[in-house]
């Protein structure tokens, strides 16, 4: 085995040329440095924590603006747009004329209103203002959640229905789902409710990245017509279980159980019930807006004084 | 998450097909300011055509646009009025028609059930078309006026064989009918594998139009009567012979006023035969060459300048203040990469070698083993006697000369007194020209790269003047260092190039990426470049073998010298391939002699841009000559050979306490 100066000289260089091709700049050297400092060294090439993170990190799926904005016109094109154009096809006898599928397909989209998950200040909100820019859409295809439901009547006979039953699609957009713990909660309160009032409206479920356990989770929920992701995180991308895509295989000195200790070590400390991310995600996937808590929290915890991220993550406080 | 500032990268472009004409412009270096010795790269201001030969990135395109009518243009203006052009085509003397091979899949051009002649003959035709429609493009931009242009087309259309149209009445319609020819010509090739034939109607002669329209324009035209026509054919290379030997025939034909002017790869012309006839162009007589990086190489000065020049004109077109103001001086040069204090006294090297006080240094640690039968006194009087705490670099040195004079162990102890008496007078007066100064001269920088690889610390080619050394005549291997040192720094946190010097490990990192570019995209594709690649490995591993060795056979070697006839057939096209790809650089291309046989030698040096992946020296000083046994090793096929010359230089070079180290046996050159 080499020393572990050639090693380390030679995932700087993937991650470099990550930086340069991919990562838009996000991170320098310095950056690096600071963050691998705090792991320790060792002179076994392979118990050194230090080439242990930097192989995560030269592994790491980082999706800069550009690639975002690419992903949801990805969204709007082949998960919302291609299938009514199909859908509309069919009604016609599989017609391939622009001047019967535009208006028609103008017209469902007119009856079709996008949401984000979670409330205005998280990313699935957020994204919403990206995907109107990057896909030309009126703005008043956008909703807020609130919005979907009002109160009608006085006192006790008050009753909440739908606010406007013409509409036929809802569709929510989210960045990531890893869990779909977010996407449970939020059926719990917005799409159970609708789909009993208005049976005949269809609620889609759209997002950028979904682990396929994510994925499943949603689905088995049985209240959204379609649940559906742009790129799927199978089993492989738990960075740290056997099968991960980076260590399949194991090639020295980066051997998965050594490396899987290193992150054990300080995510029980960054996050003691989550060590390697929220509910063992595991994940390696960062985005310009945010680094999502499935991803190991050696990544993204921000503790001052105590941990410095690489790829920060602005995290969520849901109160007491 | 925020991203960097992002820092644009002066170096970016390293290919001239990259850069638009602006940027050709911009970019271009004077070279005959440089020097005279430069001024073959002038245009041609003889009929005589030229080859201008190169390695991949010697600027062999960059100097062939530069000469185009296109560049020509900008250089008289923006939109300059017609009678400027005129003016400025007759003070330049000459018109540049810039065409590249590779744009005419040249390959189409055989096979597909016909036959060779009948493909020669169609390829001579679509040349003859191609270049015309070229010409014609450049004509077009020269606005004669609607006289003289119905002139040029009647007088152009009556060299035709047979007429394939009326008269146009502008260069613009002729130009038009022409490109339709082509366009025919095409259709019929692309198809005829489909269709089974080929039948093209050949409308004129070989030549005719190549040289007949400039002799029409010459003519009618008075601003162009003294003008040479330029036809400039880039990437020959791409061509087969067939395809070769037709061009060779119009360069052996050629009629004033038109010349050609043929770029080429080192190994791009395949022939110098013409077409049919069994001739074949002579050097000198039919054509001349420039040979670009050799020329460059042999003229190391006005190289540096010449570069040094290069990088400032990236600079001022990237908007870096200092280089916009003018070129750099060596001296502004000094800042902007950070170095290291290699001075014998520096505490660089202490920093190195590490506090003696507190773990004894790691080159007498290995003095130690080998002289572990030598008892704990005697041989801690030895370590106390070539030690000089102060001076690492000294220290190594003394090692060396005991290494190399230490050959019966009942002397030990009076060598070692020597060295200390020598080492301690030049410690006092540093200025003296004893033997010993002139040892530290020759060994240093062997010293120096030993004392950092004892110590794990990196070997560093620091330095602007380091990177022109590197590139030895490729331009675009000068360009793709600072390119990848730029990305470093940038990479780094710092501000490359803006003020602040590019560090040390930016510098390292960068030169080792270009090394590594280098060693990958100059072979040649298929089981040819492996064998270029092999070869190379072993050479360097040689030289490294000596770098590193106790008592090295020759100072700062990667050079080496082969006798006329050393080696097999085999060996020899290897070391032939690898020349042509420069992984080899021939240093001069008049040969040596041996100086005792008189046998003439050819000297190769390892290309410089090579030299860090194997930690090799950049400068060379010793020359050792391979035997034939050498040669097969090193270039041969038997990786078995080589293993065995590898032992054999390792063991001739390894220091063996009480074991004579007899140089008669293995002679070794006197330490100076």
């Amino acid at each position: 085995m080499r020393n572990k100066e050639y090693y380390a000289d030679e995932l700087r260089k993937t991650i470099k040329n990550l930086m340069e091709t991919t990562w838009g700049s996000v991170v320098n050297s310095v950056d690096i440095d600071s963050w691998l400092s705090q792991f320790q060294e060792n002179p076994d090439v392979t118990l050194d924590e230090q080439l242990h993170a930097m192989y995560l990190l030269s592994h790491f799926l980082y999706f800069d603006q550009a690639s975002i904005r690419e992903l949801l016109r990805a969204i709007y094109r082949d998960l919302f747009r291609t299938p009514l154009v199909h859908e509309i096809r069919r009604a016609n006898l599989g017609t391939l004329d622009p001047n019967v599928i535009e208006p028609a397909f103008l017209e469902k989209r007119g009856k079709t209103r996008f949401l984000g998950v979670g409330n205005p200040s998280e990313s699935g909100v957020h994204l919403l203002y990206y995907f109107r820019q990057q896909n030309e859409l009126p703005k008043d295809l956008f909703i807020n959640s609130y919005e979907i439901f009002k109160r009608e009547g006085e006192g006790n006979s008050a009753k909440t229905i739908v606010r406007d039953p013409t509409i036929e699609n809802y569709v929510y957009l989210d960045d990531l789902c890893g869990s779909g713990t977010q996407a449970s909660d939020y059926s719990k309160d917005l799409v159970f409710p609708l789909k009993a009032m208005n049976p005949n409206a269809k609620v889609f479920y759209f997002v950028l990245f979904a682990t396929s356990d994510g994925l499943k989770a949603v689905r088995d929920l049985g209240c959204f017509d379609r649940v559906e992701a742009i790129f799927e995180l199978d089993a492989s991308f738990r960075s740290l279980e056997p099968g991960s895509r980076i260590f399949e295989p194991e090639v020295a000195p980066y051997f998965r159980e050594r490396v899987r200790e290193t992150c054990m070590k300080y995510g029980s400390n960054l996050w003691p019930h989550h060590p390697l991310g929220y509910k063992n995600g595991q994940l390696l996937v960062g985005f310009n807006h945010n680094t999502p808590d499935n991803t190991l929290p050696i990544f993204w915890m921000d503790i001052p004084s105590l941990w410095l991220p690489i790829f920060k993550r602005y995290h969520k406080e849901y109160g007491p | 998450m925020t991203s960097k500032e992002h820092v644009p990268n002066p170096f970016g472009a390293t290919k001239a097909v990259d850069l638009d004409n602006t940027q050709i412009q911009a970019l271009w270096v004077d070279v005959l300011n440089i020097g005279e010795e430069l001024s073959q790269f002038a245009h041609p201001s003889t009929a005589m055509p030229s080859l201008v030969l190169g390695a991949k990135g010697s600027g062999k395109t960059h100097l062939m646009r530069y000469h185009s009518f296109d560049l020509q243009l900008l250089r008289y203006g923006k939109d300059a009025p017609d009678v400027e052009v005129h003016k400025g085509i007759e003070k330049d003397g000459y018109i540049g028609i810039y065409v590249l091979c590779g744009s005419i899949n040249s390959s189409r051009f055989k096979g597909k059930g016909q036959s060779d002649e009948k493909w020669r003959d169609v390829f001579a035709y679509y040349l003859e078309l191609w270049l015309t429609h070229h010409l014609l493009r450049v004509v077009e931009r020269l606005h004669l006026g609607e006289n003289k242009e119905r002139e040029f087309c009647e007088l152009a259309c009556e060299l035709f064989d047979r007429q394939p149209w009326p008269a146009p009445k502008s260069v613009n319609e002729l130009s038009k009918g022409i490109a339709d020819l082509q366009k025919e010509l095409d259709y019929a090739v692309n198809n005829s594998i489909m269709t089974g034939t080929l039948n093209v109607e050949i409308l004129v002669t070989r030549g005719k139009l190549i040289f007949g329209l400039p002799k029409v324009l010459a003519s009618i035209c008075e601003f162009l009567s003294s003008a040479r026509f330029v036809y400039s054919i880039d990437e020959f290379e791409n061509l087969t012979i067939e395809q070769q030997q037709v061009v060779n025939s119009l360069i052996r034909d050629k009629e004033i006023p038109a010349t050609f002017r043929i770029g080429a790869r080192l190994y791009g012309v395949k022939t110098q035969r013409t077409d049919g006839a069994e001739e074949e162009n002579l050097k000198d007589s039919e054509y001349e060459t420039i040979p670009l990086d050799r020329i460059f190489r042999n003229h190391k000065t006005n190289y540096a300048t010449f570069a040094r020049e290069l990088v400032a004109k990236r600079l001022a077109a990237a908007r870096y203040t200092a280089a916009a103001a003018g070129t750099l001086s060596p001296s502004d040069w000094k800042g902007v990469f950070e170095t290291v204090d290699d001075r014998w006294d520096s505490k660089y090297f202490r920093d190195i070698a590490g506090d003696s006080g507190f773990k004894e240094r790691a080159h007498f640690r290995s003095f130690r083993a080998k002289l572990s039968e030598v008892g704990g006194d005697e041989l801690g009087q030895l370590v106390g006697l070539l030690s000089a705490t102060e001076y690492p670099i000294l220290e190594k040195l003394n090692l060396l000369r005991f290494y190399k004079h230490a050959r019966r162990r009942v002397d030990y102890f009076d060598i070692a007194q020597r060295i200390n008496r020598e080492c301690r007078a030049f410690v006092r007066t540093p200025s003296d020209r004893s033997q010993y100064a002139t040892a530290l001269d020759h060994y240093k920088t062997d010293l120096i790269a030993q004392l950092h690889r004892e110590n794990g610390a990196k070997q560093l080619y620091l330095g602007l003047d380091n990177f022109i050394l590197m590139s030895a005549g490729l331009p675009r291997a000068l360009l793709t260092i600072l390119r990848s040192i730029f990305d470093w720094s940038a990479f780094n946190g710092e501000r490359p190039l803006a003020g602040e010097p590019v560090s040390v490990d930016a510098q390292y990192r960068g030169v080792r990426d270009a090394s590594d570019w280098f060693f990958e995209n100059m072979r040649k594709a298929s089981g040819d470049g492996r064998r270029i690649q092999v070869a190379t490995d072993r050479l360097a591993q040689l030289f490294r073998a000596n770098r590193f060795a106790d008592r090295p056979a020759d100072v700062s070697m990667c050079a080496f010298a082969v006798p006329e006839g050393a080696g097999s057939q085999e060996a020899l096209e290897v070391l032939r391939l690898c020349e042509e790809r420069s992984f080899l650089v021939r240093l001069s291309a008049r040969e040596r002699k041996d100086k005792n046989t008189g046998a003439p030698q050819s000297v190769y040096q390892i290309s410089p841009m090579l030299a860090p992946r194997w930690d090799l020296p950049l400068g060379r000083r010793g020359v050792p000559v391979f035997s034939r046994e050498e040669v097969d090793a090193v270039f041969g096929s038997s990786d078995e050979g080589f293993r065995t010359v590898l032992e054999s230089w390792r063991d001739r070079m390894k220091f063996v306490s009480g074991a004579g180290n007899d140089e008669s046996e293995n002679p070794q050159p006197s330490l100076i």
